[in-house]
């Protein structure tokens, strides 16, 4: 049972703890806004380097299904440098396999049939344009992966992640 | 007199393309004969600067690298003797590869 003194001293207090939970529902809030707008940043620089890889596999394409063009080849392969530098500051943690990714992506469009003096004309249904298909696939696949994992798991698993 | 660091860019060409010679004058070829096969004559210890080049093709790559075991060096001379620097870390995996598998 609370005294008149007691009473009187919790009163105190109250005006200290009304502004405590204002401040941290405000810590709370901010920190929500920066998190939702990092996440739109992340998501708007994976869609511009997913167009950008779409791009080069538009690009290879036309490279292999049509007569050699030096300028095309070097375009290509100044893109795909780009690729590769783009995503390794894009701020999210990418698996060790990512590298490894980004060299089948080079090699499936830049090993055979390219910058060669016997460049053939492939058809579209040739398996190097189906290799190019199934790197880029693995790639996007692999950064949708790193972004899923950064912003889509339920907080308790990022808990237990960190133990 | 062979250099500690050989700079792509610098010594050889911003532009390397091709696999021989018949592809274009900074071909893999051309590179590896002129660059790559006296440092391991020599069993000098050298660093390979992949920095500051227009995009490298995977054939100019596999031809300098891969042809070095093609032309009778073993993997593991190459990587007691040669080592690799690069912002793009894909790079230095894709030349591991291919001297591990040529």
């Amino acid at each position: 049972m609370s005294t008149p003194d007691s009473t009187t001293n919790l009163s105190a207090y109250a005006p200290i703890v009304t502004w405590l939970i204002v401040i941290i529902g405000w810590l709370v809030v901010n920190n929500q806004n920066n998190n939702r707008e990092s996440r739109k940043e992340l998501r708007t620089r994976i869609d511009c380097l997913r167009n950008q890889i779409e791009g080069v596999e538009a690009q290879a394409i036309k490279y292999h299904t049509s007569v050699h063009d030096e300028n095309l080849g070097l375009k290509i392969k100044l893109s795909i440098e780009r690729i590769a530098n783009d995503v390794n500051i894009l701020g999210i943690s990418l698996s060790n396999n990512f590298s490894f990714l980004v060299f089948q992506f080079r090699k499936s469009i830049t090993l055979n049939n390219f910058d060669s003096h016997e460049h053939t004309i492939l058809n579209a249904d040739n398996e190097l344009i189906q290799n190019i298909a199934s790197a880029i696939q693995s790639l996007t696949i692999e950064i949708e992966k790193a972004y899923g994992n950064k912003y889509h798991v339920p907080w308790y698993k990022k808990l237990r992640n960190k133990d | 007199m062979i250099k500690d660091t050989i700079k792509i860019a610098e010594e050889f060409s911003r532009y390397p393309a091709g696999r021989f010679d018949t592809d274009g004058p900074y071909s893999g070829e051309k590179f590896r004969r002129e660059f790559l096969v006296p440092a391991m004559q020599e069993k000098k210890k050298i660093c390979i600067d992949l920095d500051g080049v227009r995009g490298y093709g995977s054939s100019f790559l596999e031809e300098a690298f891969g042809g070095l075991v093609r032309v009778g060096f073993s993997a593991e001379d190459i990587f007691s003797l040669m080592t690799f620097h690069s912002s793009d870390p894909s790079l230095v995996i894709e030349i591991r590869d291919y001297i591990e598998h040529a």
